[in-house]
């Protein structure tokens, strides 16, 4: 316990220290660019295709344009991150677009629970959800993070492989009705993972001879065609058919107390997975999200409501996203590894800022500027969820939009923003024929969500094989090797098995329970 | 109907706000209409009507920087007006170079980010049909190094033992970078190995997924040697969590403690420049336009500390000169590549 | 929504035919998805003779090796969903696919027209032709169409400093 108290001596007691981070931070020209950044982030993770990663990449010179001080680039980026992140879930949540990789998972839900006439309660606790996680998360980083920069060393690539296995087998409740077409989706996207030049090698495989695939195909473009594209074909198979099930009207706006306490746990549980995956470097948000809302479901949907509109369904992948972007913080603080493109942006930033992260203690050397960021992170959070009780009610009003005006809308904004990122038109085309597999995988019951966590998850699973072997000179035992593998293997078979253990063992007492309220009945 | 106009008002309404606070440049762009290109009026100097930089990569790597910082200081410097920064991903550039050369190659308002990267896949034949002489090279300015890194806790200590354990025995020790064989980091090997007359296929080589995910596999004891840059080294060196053997440069960096390959007896070196590259075609007044305005960038003190800020030494190589050592420098990257296989048909 | 009420219609002889499907053909969707796993997993793996690697080697695992894997377990996938087939869908009319088809055309044709066109113009169009296959009213749908081009080019071009083709139009 000692470090902990150490780690609590310097964030507070330290010569330049958390409180003096909010002073920096607290100034009024701070908080109108953190509400600015807030609103510039929201829009722009609206527009699909733009996340938070391009976000932040643009902005960054137009702050040096405006001359800004650094604690004030801080704040203005952190707010624009932050919101990007929010701005993305929106766009899931409403019209079943993902705006980025990290809300892919949150249209399984949200967008259900938004057809029920419950859109203001889904982007409510997505926004509850991520500011809890949010702050727990750099909470830990404060408290925790020399230490656990030691595991972040731990994980090299059998481990990697290993957790790999476990994101796979976490989701493995994400098959839908028929076990061998979930199984067919996620080969399938285990297959587009390999478009493009291999990483080992650079061998270009896949590509038809087409330079624009070399660098393999987006996510975020597979699952906008997949999600958004099929799902207005699938509305139009309706109207034309004249059974069009029109979304419930929104009722209430706000989340209720009965519904924040029924999501808490969740909340907790996807922030702690997020955290943790957010320290392996590579992994990142999109797989700590799949991973929190797989867990989540495997553990808690005993009524099965998950994936018909459940809020523990948004409240996990959402808390999950934010907290591994601050848990991605810490091997970048500590050992100055960037562990997604956001924290290679960050890195970036910091460095143009006087700062090195990973020569030695970054709270030591400069604590200015990262006492700074944190307090930044703080008020980055609180503002955005400060911003949402007017924002959600815009936000859900854009649902009144009549069909034939909002699908329009969706089409133009889905193909504008995939497009002005890489301004190539094959984007749009290839969108368009993943709209075409979304709709006849929907039809058949394929489950699409497999295929999207395919192709997250194939490059790694296939490189990180590779790797582990290359460096062992081929020796398998490599990915049993170990304590931490031997851990993993066993969280695999846990993760896959423990329901059906549970339920053994539970057996009893659930049917004495279902007796009691039927009783009460 | 109401509810949507409030939606298109607020819509607005935030674009307007966000111009207004987040981009006083905008209105350098007012309108870049449809007018033909311009005449080739001689007596007139040239200046660019829409300047444009096109990183071909996605936003947030180097290509992207140089032409967002350059870009920048083009306007600052009072060269060009609004300078937009055009990103074209794929084929790490092929897309970009191809499209360049087939639509746009008399354009003398546009630039191309490089970088040594450029070069090599210029070399290795992977810019499908197409030669670096096709493109004008207009200059390099900053430059950041190669370096040959090992954990603190390594046996090897110098670049000579290195060397000889690998001389004793290729396969024995694992080198490891952020690219693929044939790729920047991994070339830095190809130079050495080349040097000390080991054959380079016989090296083990693992890619990972960009730098930090290598200096994450060498601190963890996955891969012993990491060649990887100075500005992506610097803060684990000042911290000692790894050891540099050697830069592969010919002078020393301020605060950066680690010998040169130059000052070991070593040939190899491996600069990063951050340069930009023009349009075949373009006309000789634009060309000497841009080459100008470059090296007064280079001159600026902005460029001095936005340069430092990133790591990158002072470079400046303009014009003829660095089309004469960017063509070099093809030609070598094709020697060493053609015997692995490298040299794309 | 614009057609709340209409949700549930009931046309007299409601295009039933389509949805009635014989003893024969009850499985038939899944058994022609199972036939083109298969196809395409063979594809897959056959593919893999084409790589172009590099003298440098590959060490224990290869560039083909994932593919191969990956491949064959896609085709096995396919035959087992041949035989453990699922009753089909009640798949759509003429209307329906005649539309649908009209839709994802458009798209492709979007992706054609932009950069001659323009942003302005294509999004436009785009809007306007999507929208009428929703049976929206065109006077309203094509100046909302237009007005919603503008202000997203807008936003892009000004803001973003992301270029939208400018095209016949122009941009801002």
């Amino acid at each position: 316990m000692g470090w902990l108290l150490t780690s609590l001596n310097f964030v507070f007691a330290a010569d330049f220290n958390l409180w003096d981070g909010f002073v920096a931070a607290l100034t009024f020209e701070n908080l109108i660019l953190a509400v600015i950044g807030c609103l510039l982030g929201t829009l722009i993770g609206v527009l699909p295709g733009i996340g938070p990663i391009t976000g932040v990449a643009i902005l960054f010179p137009i702050t040096l344009g405006l001359g800004l001080g650094d604690a004030s680039t801080l704040i203005l980026l952190a707010s624009v991150y932050y919101g990007t992140q929010y701005g993305g879930s929106t766009t899931s949540i409403l019209l079943n677009v993902p705006g980025e990789a990290s809300s892919v998972v949150t249209t399984l839900d949200g967008y259900q629970m938004a057809k029920q006439g419950r859109a203001g309660p889904a982007l409510a606790i997505s926004a509850i959800g991520s500011f809890i996680a949010g702050i727990g998360a750099v909470i830990g980083l404060m408290l925790f993070g020399p230490p656990l920069a030691e595991i972040t060393v731990q994980f090299q690539s059998p481990e990697k492989f290993m957790v790999v296995i476990l994101a796979f087998a976490t989701v493995s409740s994400l098959a839908g009705k028929s076990l061998i077409k979930g199984l067919l989706a996620v080969v399938f996207g285990v297959m587009l993972a390999t478009v493009g030049a291999d990483l080992q090698t650079g061998v270009v495989r896949y590509t038809f001879g087409e330079l624009k695939l070399q660098e393999g195909l987006d996510f975020v473009i597979i699952a906008i065609g997949l999600f958004a594209v099929s799902e207005v074909l699938s509305l139009l198979e309706d109207k034309v058919l004249g059974e069009e099930t029109a979304f419930v009207k929104a009722e209430r706006i706000w989340v209720t107390f009965k519904e924040f306490m029924f999501s808490l746990g969740a909340i907790i549980r996807g922030g702690l997975v997020g955290f943790f995956i957010g320290l392996l470097p590579g992994t990142g948000a999109s797989v700590a999200g799949f991973m929190s809302y797989g867990l989540e479901r495997r553990f808690s949907d005993r009524d099965g409501t998950f994936g018909k509109g459940d809020i523990r369904g948004v409240a996990a992948p959402e808390s999950a996203n934010n907290a591994a972007a601050g848990g991605s913080l810490i091997p970048l603080f500590t050992l100055g590894i960037p562990g997604s493109g956001t924290t290679a942006v960050l890195l970036g930033i910091l460095i143009s800022m006087g700062i090195r992260p990973g020569s030695g203690n970054v709270f030591e050397d400069s604590p200015e500027l990262i006492w700074t960021l944190i307090a930044s992170m703080f008020i980055g959070n609180a503002i955005l969820l400060l911003l949402n009780f007017p924002l959600v009610n815009v936000f859900v009003q854009i649902l009144r939009i009549p069909t034939w005006f909002l699908m329009p809308v969706i089409l133009v904004i889905s193909y504008i923003g995939v497009y002005s990122v890489n301004n190539s038109s094959l984007d749009i085309t290839i969108m368009t024929i993943f709209g075409v597999i979304g709709y006849f995988a929907r039809k058949m019951d394929v489950p699409l969500a497999p295929i999207l966590l395919g192709l997250i998850l194939g490059d790694d699973l296939e490189q990180n094989f590779r790797r582990s072997l290359l460096a062992d000179d081929g020796n398998y035992l490599t990915f049993l090797n170990g304590p931490l593998n031997i851990g993993l293997a066993i969280a695999v078979v846990v993760v896959l098995f423990l329901p059906q253990i549970l339920d053994l063992i539970r057996g009893g007492r659930i049917k004495e329970e279902f007796a009691d309220s039927s009783a009460e009945v | 109907m109401h509810r949507l106009r409030r939606v298109f008002i607020l819509v607005l309404g935030l674009a307007l706000v966000a111009a207004a606070c987040g981009n006083g440049d905008s209105d350098a762009e007012t309108d870049t209409t449809a007018a033909p290109t311009t005449t080739a009026a001689s007596s007139e100097p040239f200046a660019p009507e829409s300047p444009e930089c096109v990183a071909p990569s996605d936003p947030g790597g180097g290509w992207d920087f140089t032409c967002r910082t350059i870009g920048f200081l083009f306007e600052n410097q009072g060269s060009t007006g609004n300078v937009i920064t055009t990103n074209q991903p794929g084929g790490g550039g092929a897309v970009a170079f191809a499209d360049i050369a087939a639509n746009r190659s008399d354009d003398n308002d546009l630039t191309i980010a490089a970088s040594p990267a450029t070069a090599i896949r210029f070399a290795q034949n992977q810019y499908t049909g197409l030669e670096a002489d096709q493109f004008r090279w207009i200059g390099a300015i900053g430059a950041d190094f190669g370096v040959i890194s090992v954990r603190p806790d390594s046996p090897f200590t110098t670049l000579d033992e290195l060397v000889a354990a690998v001389k004793a025995d290729p396969g024995s020790v694992v080198f490891g970078g952020g690219s693929p064989q044939g790729g920047q980091d991994h070339f830095k090997v190809l130079l050495l190995m080349t040097e000390i007359g080991v054959d380079p296929a016989l090296v083990p080589w693992v890619a990972y997924d960009g730098g930090g995910e290598a200096q994450n596999a060498l601190f963890g004891g996955e891969i012993e040697v990491f060649t990887g840059d100075v500005s992506e080294t610097f803060g684990s060196l000042e911290a000692g969590d790894l050891r540099v053997l050697a830069v592969l440069g010919d002078q020393r960096i301020d605060g950066y403690d680690a010998p040169t390959s130059i000052e070991l007896g070593y040939t190899t070196i491996f600069p990063i420049w951050r340069g930009l590259l023009a349009p075949g075609d373009m006309s000789d007044e634009a060309y000497d336009f841009w080459v100008d305005a470059l090296g007064k960038v280079e001159a600026s003190p902005e460029w001095a500390v936005a340069r430092a800020d990133n790591g990158l030494l002072p470079l400046r190589l303009m014009g003829d000169d660095f089309t004469a050592y960017a063509l070099d420098a093809v030609d070598s990257f094709r020697t060493l590549s053609l015997p692995y296989g490298l040299v794309a048909p | 929504m614009a057609n709340g009420t209409g949700q549930a219609p009931k046309p007299a002889g409601q295009s039933d035919s389509s949805s009635v499907v014989s003893g024969r053909n009850r499985y038939t969707s899944d058994r022609v998805l199972g036939g083109l796993c298969v196809a395409l997993g063979v594809w897959y793996v056959l593919e893999t003779r084409n790589f172009n690697l590099t003298t440098f080697g590959t060490g224990p695992v290869g560039p083909k090796t994932m593919p191969t894997i990956v491949g064959i377990l896609f085709a096995l996938l396919g035959v087992v969903l041949i035989f453990k087939a699922d009753e089909s869908p009640r798949w759509g009319t003429f209307a329906v696919w005649s539309r649908l088809g009209a839709v994802v055309a458009t798209s492709f044709l979007f992706g054609q027209v932009l950069e001659p066109l323009g942003f302005i113009v294509a999004s436009t169009l785009l809007a306007i032709i999507i929208g009428s296959f929703f049976r929206g009213p065109i006077v309203k749908l094509a100046p909302l169409s237009l007005a919603f081009a503008i202000a997203i080019a807008f936003i892009f071009n000004n803001w973003l400093g992301l270029r939208l083709p400018t095209g016949l139009w122009g941009g801002f």
